[in-house]
């Protein structure tokens, strides 16, 4: 359960293991691979779209910071 | 054995407070309806029994929780049970170093009130000089690392400032903002008819939070929260009658709900007498508005009642004088024509120089 100012949001599976891995270090696009790599069956896309959408919303309630854009190689 | 869990334990810890808001949700007579507060050893008592129940969240209250010196070791037990510690606080009597023992002792998240956009305006609503201090205490939270919440309470003399607060919240580095209107019961109810703001104020300001929350996405959340006397249909009361929260008073009563012991009729139990399972699973008072065996029509066939619960139990009583009737805020209900009334009468007293500004009967102070 992620618990935050007056509420609490019950994670599914796949949802934690996103969650678990927001550390301030890694990028979303890691993240999406990690999970993906964990949830063996799942397509990549199905993947990168749950957990992108989840991001957006714990970013809308300020429970998520997004640090900045690595800017590409 | 009831299905329901309690997620959430409001943690009342006294009636003290140096504010006096003319909306204060405490019971008009907490001064004289009371007993002695809890013990320190009785709080820690309570956090476990709560934790065992299922509870996950513990607000931190008041009146002003910093008023009890053992507030540091209530959040050091809460946080060592794995609760989300909140602090809801004025701000007034808080102490830098105070905020960074908290802060030690792990509190989670401090919610701050912020009355008006001004040193004028919060000493008209609260009767007192408050506004520097919270100011200062908001900058400590920030400084600390730690999330800060400003609450406001929106009634007829501050709706027309909500840009400004909304400037303020931003200014004080908040990370969340809940702009939430009056719910008319204790000190609210009693100065009813001088803090219902008109239509035109509500929607003007609507329209503002609804802007600024699509500026702050991402960077502030902005919480609005629509008052039930114009909404058409009821609120959601604490997500059902015991259904989710659990409520203790500074004495240790158990309540469903702040405003409960309202009802007269019921028995609330006591922690001194009872164990908080028995008084969330078995206690009549935690049954008596449970579920939907209760509800009359138009609730009891109504396709919201899964939704709604039929609004809220304590404004039913205070406005019908039946705790069981549909909430009149509901436009299907019978007693609707209490809210439309009460509606009207503040429109025509917002028309008028001295019923925009009307006297205010202020909490814990004689009236004037």
């Amino acid at each position: 359960m992620l618990l935050y100012p007056e509420r609490g949001l019950l994670l599914n599976d796949v949802a934690a293991a996103a969650v678990q891995r927001c550390d301030g270090v890694r990028s979303v696009q890691a993240i999406v691979l990690e999970v993906h790599a964990e949830f063996v069956g799942a397509d990549v896309e199905t993947v990168t779209r749950d957990v992108l959408a989840l991001f957006e919303a714990l970013h809308a309630r300020t429970v998520l910071e997004v640090s900045g854009v690595v800017s590409a190689p | 054995m009831t299905p329901h869990r309690p997620y959430t334990l409001i943690a009342e810890l006294t009636y003290r407070c140096p504010l006096h808001c003319a909306y204060c949700s405490n019971p008009v007579d907490y001064a004289s309806a009371t007993g002695a507060e809890l013990s320190t050893d009785d709080w820690l008592r309570i956090l476990g029994e709560a934790e065992a129940l299922g509870v996950v969240q513990v607000h931190f209250t008041g009146g002003e929780p910093l008023a009890r010196k053992d507030l540091e070791s209530l959040v050091a037990r809460a946080r060592a049970l794995g609760l989300y510690a909140n602090l809801i606080t004025s701000g007034v009597p808080l102490t830098r170093a105070r905020m960074q023992a908290l802060a030690d002792a792990g509190i989670d998240n401090v919610q701050l009130s912020v009355q008006h956009a001004d040193a004028e305006g919060t000493w008209r609503v609260a009767d007192l000089d408050a506004f520097d201090a919270k100011i200062a205490a908001a900058a400590w939270v920030k400084e600390l690392g730690l999330p800060l919440t400003v609450n406001v309470v929106l009634h007829r003399e501050n709706l027309d400032r909500v840009g400004d607060l909304i400037a303020l919240a931003e200014r004080l580095g908040a990370d969340r903002l809940e702009l939430a209107n009056t719910q008319y019961h204790g000190f609210a109810l009693t100065n009813r008819d001088a803090l219902l703001p008109t239509r035109a104020q509500l929607d003007a300001a609507f329209a503002i939070a609804s802007g600024a929350r699509a500026r702050l996405h991402g960077k502030m959340e902005l919480v609005y929260v629509r008052p039930d006397y114009f909404s058409d249909v009821p609120k959601a009361c604490m997500d059902g009658w015991a259904r989710r929260y659990i409520h203790m008073t500074p004495d240790g009563t158990a309540l469903p709900c702040h405003a409960a012991r309202s009802l007269k009729h019921l028995a609330f139990p006591s922690v001194r007498e009872h164990a908080l399972a028995w008084i969330w699973e078995e206690s009549p008072a935690f049954q008596a508005y449970r579920g939907e065996a209760w509800m009359k029509e138009p609730c009891a066939s109504c396709d919201a009642r899964g939704r709604d619960f039929g609004g809220c139990r304590c404004q039913a009583f205070a406005l019908t004088g039946d705790a069981a009737a549909a909430d009149p805020s509901c436009t299907l209900a019978p007693g609707h024509g209490i809210v439309t009334e009460a509606r009207l009468r503040a429109s025509h007293a917002a028309s008028t120089s001295e019923g925009a500004k009307r006297m205010l009967v202020y909490r814990g102070r004689p009236a004037r």
